[in-house]
């Protein structure tokens, strides 16, 4: 009997509905549920369930509230779109009572309100997510001079507008996927469908797939699924804030990954010498940007290097150091305990703790402790004779030059870089050095950056990518049409 | 794969390999001043070698020179004699360690035991190798324009105490004396052999960048004999272990920077690397198709340990070096890289023709 | 399991090489650097004496003081032993620090032990891996003790000092070239030819044993040396001597292309007058069994240094060369003379003819049959600041 039926689901519904949910949330405190009546009786008219929290309350008391009770709600039934379904999804009352609990309770989660209309018989899902966001805002580690100074928030949605307004093409794809079991975060495929190669598409895709975790906070969380080599220090794919870098990766025919609540975007294949570019040498001139690049090279060199060239050539090979230096080294060193190398660890892990500790300091604090890691240990160690004045000089120089390169998370691999070759330096002189740089290379050479040669276009030689790698060659003569090589041979081993 | 010019590129570095720490000194000795032109000859003759090797290439595309005796004279007889060039790779491997210790221990780093550079150079080479092949490759690639510029910038550096007078009287030596010292043939050429191991990686035929390769090398070395006579002098080079080592001491940059001897010699050692990485990779790929093994590490760990010994016993004194590479080298060369290829390739058209006659 | 024992193995194995001793290590303030070498012979006792001058890093104006006073800017340790090869370990009976000689800057040999031979000092020094041969050196007149414990003024380094009068000596003169290093040393022996290498000799007697005294002495010359003239080596033995007069004309047919200013006499008057040689040809020939030796110079002059007299017309200018020319090969004659006559070959001719016509038999006795002729044409290229000098006629009265 139909009609009992209904009568059944109807007490089950007005009743239920509501404290079934509420327990099934553990009755949060941002939990609402509004009541109408209908006018003049104890009957319900409708019941609107949310979560405050996530909600847009104007848009429920202004437009759902208030057109309900004007009666302005459209009868009958609505047209039938897609875009409609993401806005306003109808369910009868008619169907099973747990389905309905369990599309409520899902609902709710994602920031939808409920509608539970009695005159009609169903429960609307209305999408009146208001993301509390940040505004938009130049992110703070990549900043330029020159160029937009937009960046991406935590909202994946408004991530993405930012990216459709640069690049206004069709062919821009967002594959959606969820990935994290208790987080159930939302992540992008983004890619242009013309430019990717299929084979980079599909690889990436299907490392997508098989991740198998609880839960995704970060990209970086992702990032640690997708390299194609854990046990390396250098990263195979990039990070980034901002919205014209991937678009200029987009358009370069590589692959974005987007997570909501993070602002960082994942970007694949990435080779070596795409670490030591950055935005900005796009926005400057190209003799200035040709300039910028070789400084970030060299920097590279230094911050690895430095440190263990100066000890290998103090302990070592002292006849590379020229006379009148060697005497006032020399003369430096008189009285000072320690030796050469344990000197210069001991300087560089205070130089990190430094760096650790600003990285949490209040603002307030900042400034007096700056000044003591800076004055206090650096020079009192050195005129209370700890430590040579020009150790002081080496990890300063060694500290800043780390920080040149453009993508943070290759500085952190050239930290550890910079320890291991101290130690062998230390150990066997310009001889251990050259073995560590010889294994460094030949791992670099052999690490693949989603098929992509981590160490092209160097090697192999691809010789129309060498206008973008150690000179910028200006815009008239870069690539006027297609990809990057590598990129174009992803594409032909399709 | 391997492309042309990268093929070509390991071949000059491996030709010019140990050659500036072993060779030189010898060569000038018995040369004199006109010594610059004999690595012209023998780079002629190492053409020759390597045409002949092609033509035993050309029997087996697509193979290395380890699964050519498998293919040629069957899986037990070519077992043996794939082992036979596992040993010759393993005795030049050891003796590229043992002159490299020699060096080091020779110049910069006297007090260290020749073990811990023999260990360090095997880690690195057989993390290289376990790569693979292309890693091989590609590393030689970058580390090319790092050793190639600051290695001729030097000589440039030290051009002041250039003297033409030290070539005079030029062209006076019968070139016969070559003839009577077949060492030279034997080292640095015949020693390609290992390249061969590389053969199926190369795009398009690896014949031509071989050859030019070999040539390139030649007159390279052509080039530095040149340039240590002219720095040198032929009397004082022929007198010094390490004419190489003593040229660019002299080197100053200014007055500053008046030793950077060590620099460069380590800058050296570099070509000392891609030499034994390349044999290295011989070894390795022999044993995996003699072999066959399923996990590859316990080879490699093997490996180390048995070159650390041969390196270590390779010889007990410099002279004893001397006299072997002066008398009984070319032979033992030959026999490896002439006679056995010879008899693969007797054995290739024997079993060919067999074949045609059974069709 | 198997994963644990191999997890602490490879612990143990990776703790292995911080238990090494770092064999080649050493610490810069454990070097000895030496700056000055030097050797002395004992005859009678058969033994070598080595001097080795040592700086001292702490006597810098920059570095910390040290207490005691002042400190001496080097240390001469003096060793005693059989053999050169011997003093490598006996040498730390009284060094206290590792020696290091990449960076000495002078050799000096003293004249007795010149006269012996120089062949052990420099196959001693080509040996060494650390240190280079391209070092000037010098030979001491008289013994080499005070040379070695002396003080200069101006250079508290003394083979700093050395140096840099070798480096201007170079540059501004004739009197001293700079093939005088080991290396050069060996070569010419090597090849059977002559080197002259410089002479130090010490001024006066009266040696300070204070740096600070020499330092506050205002009479630079109290207690130092000068180097002047030269030594003529052959087959690593001090044959002879040259005085700076013959040291010009060696080096000018040496073809050194160094400048020198120097007074020649023109017409009866003195002028003093920069020449340097511009190119040197030679050319070598038989003529029935004898060797022709034929040297033609082109030498600039340069009035710039001229105070005495300045030629006014193209006659005057066209003597002048003539003259000078002429004075030129004279000297030179009489310095090739002088090397005949002392079997010195100074001027290379067994050497030229080694080179230029090697199958040629009778080129050990070249030198004393040859017939040399020597060419010198000298060109006025340059002017100085003065047309004309100042005279005491008074210029129009």
């Amino acid at each position: 009997m139909v009609h009992s039926r209904k009568d059944k689901q109807h007490p089950l519904i007005s009743g239920d509905l509501v404290r079934d949910i509420m327990s099934a949330l553990g009755s949060p405190p941002d939990l609402f549920c509004r009541t109408l009546y209908v006018p003049d009786t104890e009957q319900l008219a409708l019941q609107c369930v949310y979560l405050e929290s996530m909600i847009d309350k104007k848009t429920i008391d202004d437009y759902i509230l208030k057109s309900y009770m004007e009666s302005t709600f459209a009868e009958g039934k609505s047209p039938h779109s897609e875009e409609w379904d993401n806005f306003w999804r109808e369910r009868s009352f008619a169907e099973p009572y747990h389905s309905l609990k369990e599309q409520a309770i899902q609902a709710l989660i994602e920031g939808q309100c409920i509608l539970i209309d009695y005159k009609k018989e169903r429960i609307c899902f209305v999408n009146v997510t208001f993301p509390k966001d940040r505004p938009i805002d130049e992110p703070k580690s990549e900043s330029t001079i020159r160029g937009p100074h937009e960046g991406f928030t935590e909202n994946i949605l408004v991530n993405s507008g930012l990216l459709r307004k640069r690049i206004r093409n069709p062919n821009l794809r967002f594959e959606p996927m969820v990935i994290g079991n208790q987080s159930k975060t939302t992540v992008y495929l983004t890619y242009l469908q013309n430019l990717a190669p299929d084979v980079l598409v599909r690889e990436m895709r299907s490392r997508l797939s098989a991740i198998q975790t609880d839960s995704v906070l970060d990209s970086a969380y992702l990032e640690e699924f997708l390299q194609d080599r854990i046990w390396s220090p250098f990263p195979t794919l990039t990070n980034t804030e901002r919205p014209d870098m991937v678009a200029a990766h987009l358009l370069d025919g590589k692959v974005a990954v987007m997570v909501d609540g993070t602002p960082g975007v994942l970007i694949a294949p990435i080779t070596f010498f795409e670490f030591f570019t950055s935005p900005e040498d796009y926005y400057q001139r190209a003799d200035i940007a040709t300039f910028i690049r070789w400084l970030r090279l060299i920097s590279f060199f230094t911050a690895v290097f430095v440190p263990s060239l100066y000890v290998a050539a103090t302990t070592f090979h002292q006849e590379l150091i020229p006379t009148q230096l060697l005497i006032s080294l020399s003369a430096q060193r008189e009285g000072v305990p320690l030796p050469v190398l344990v000197e210069v660890l001991i300087m560089e892990i205070m130089f990190e703790i430094i760096r650790e500790a600003g990285l949490r300091m209040p603002r307030a604090v900042g400034q007096a402790l700056s000044i003591v890691g800076a004055i206090v240990l650096g020079q009192a160690a050195v005129e209370a004779g700890l430590i040579s004045a020009s150790i002081v000089i080496v990890v300063a120089v060694t500290g800043i030059t780390n920080f040149v390169v453009p993508v943070y998370s290759f500085g952190m691999s050239q930290r550890l870089l910079r320890f291991s070759f101290l130690i062998i330096g230390g150990f066997l002189g310009l001889f251990g050095i050259l073995c560590g740089a010889l294994l460094l290379l030949a791992h670099l050479v052999s690490l693949k950056s989603f098929g992509v040669p981590y160490m092209a276009p160097v090697t192999p030689a691809q010789g129309s990518d060498w206008k973008d790698v150690l000179v910028r060659v200006p815009r008239p003569y870069l690539r006027p049409r297609g990809l990057p090589s590598v990129i174009e041979r992803l594409k032909r081993k399709h | 794969m391997i492309s042309r010019f990268q093929f070509y590129l390991l071949t000059i570095n491996f030709i010019i390999g140990t050659t500036p720490f072993v060779m030189l000194q010898g060569l000038i000795a018995i040369g004199k001043q006109d010594a610059w032109i004999w690595p012209l000859l023998t780079g002629g003759a190492g053409v020759l070698a390597g045409m002949f090797w092609l033509l035993l290439f050309r029997h087996y595309p697509g193979k290395n020179l380890a699964q050519i005796p498998l293919e040629a004279m069957g899986r037990f007889p070519g077992a043996i004699v794939s082992f036979l060039f596992f040993v010759y790779f393993c005795n030049l491997s050891g003796w590229i360690l043992r002159n490299l210790s020699d060096f080091l221990n020779g110049t910069i780093m006297p007090a260290t035991p020749a073990i811990v550079f023999h260990i360090m150079f095997l880690l690195v080479a057989c993390y290289t190798v376990a790569q693979g092949a292309e890693c091989v490759v590609r590393l030689n690639q970058i580390v090319t324009p790092l050793l190639f510029f600051p290695f001729w910038i030097v000589f440039l550096l030290a051009t002041v105490n250039w003297n033409w007078e030290r070539f005079e009287p030029v062209l006076h030596l019968n070139p016969v004396v070559l003839f009577q010292h077949p060492a030279f043939f034997g080292f640095p050429f015949l020693e390609t052999i290992s390249l061969t191991m590389l053969f199926p990686f190369v795009q398009q035929g690896p014949g031509r960048p071989f050859l030019l390769g070999i040539l390139t090398a030649a007159v390279s070395l052509s080039i530095l004999v040149f340039v240590i006579i002219g720095l040198l002098g032929a009397d004082r080079a022929s007198q010094l272990t390490y004419p190489v080592y003593t040229a660019i001491q002299e080197v100053a940059i200014g007055e500053a920077l008046v030793n950077i001897h060590s620099v460069i010699s380590v800058i050296l050692l570099v070509l000392i690397f891609i030499k034994f990485l390349v044999l290295v990779y011989g070894i390795s790929e022999t044993l995996q198709q003699v072999v066959r093994p399923r996990t590859r590490w316990p080879h490699f760990l093997s490996l180390m340990i048995l070159l650390t010994a041969i390196a270590h016993s390779m010889y007990e004194n410099p002279i004893q070096n001397a006299q072997w590479s002066e008398e009984y080298s070319i032979y033992y060369n030959t026999f490896f890289t002439i006679v056995i290829p010879a008899l693969l390739l007797v054995a290739t058209w024997i079993k060919r023709a067999y074949q045609k006659r059974q069709n | 399991m198997t994963l644990r024992h191999a997890a602490s193995l490879l612990i143990l194995l990776a703790a292995v090489p911080l238990l090494s001793s770092c064999w080649d290590k050493t610490e810069m303030n454990q070097l000895a650097l030496v700056s000055m070498v030097g050797v002395d012979s004992d005859p009678d006792k058969g033994t070598i004496k080595v001097y080795y001058q040592i700086i001292n890093p702490l006597s810098g104006s920059s570095t910390i003081k040290a207490p005691g006073g002042e400190q001496a800017p080097v240390y001469t340790y003096e060793m005693e032993a059989k053999s050169f090869g011997e003093i490598r370990s006996q040498i730390y009976k009284k060094l206290p620090r590792k020696l290091f000689i990449a960076h000495y800057k002078v050799l000096l040999v003293s004249e007795q032990t010149a006269r012996q031979s120089i062949r052990d000092y420099a196959n001693f020094i080509e040996m060494q891996p650390n240190g280079r041969s391209s070092i000037p050196m010098l030979v001491v007149e008289g013994p080499l003790e005070p040379v070695m414990k002396t003080f200069t003024p101006l250079e508290k380094v003394p083979s700093d000092s050395i140096r840099a009068r070798l480096d201007q000596l170079i540059q501004n003169s004739l009197l001293s070239e700079r093939n005088i290093r080991i290396t050069d040393v060996i070569e010419r022996m090597q090849q059977s030819r002559s080197i002259v290498l410089p002479i130090l000799t010490r001024i006066d007697d009266a040696r300070s044993a204070k740096s600070g005294e020499v330092a506050s002495n205002i009479d630079a010359e109290q207690g130092s040396f000068i180097i002047s003239g030269g030594a003529v080596f052959q087959n690593y033995r001090m044959t002879g001597r040259l005085n700076d007069e013959q040291m010009i004309w060696y080096h000018l047919l040496a073809g050194d292309k160094g400048l020198h200013v120097r007074l020649f006499e023109v017409e009866g008057k003195p002028v003093s007058l920069e020449f340097h040689l511009d190119q040197i040809k030679r050319k070598a020939s038989w003529q029935s069994g004898r060797p022709v030796i034929r040297i033609f110079m082109d030498i600039e002059l340069s009035t710039a240094y001229t105070s005495e007299y300045i030629p006014k017309s193209r006659n005057e200018v066209d003597k002048m060369e003539q003259e000078v020319s002429q004075a030129i090969e004279r000297e030179c004659y009489k310095l090739y003379e002088l090397s005949r006559e002392r079997e010195w070959d100074l001027l290379g001719i067994k050497y030229l003819l080694r080179r230029k016509t090697p199958d040629h038999p009778n080129i050990e006795d070249a030198e004393k049959n040859a017939k040399v002729s020597i060419q010198v044409n000298a060109r006025l290229k340059k002017m100085g600041s003065l047309q004309k000098p100042y005279d005491e006629t008074g210029g129009g009265s």
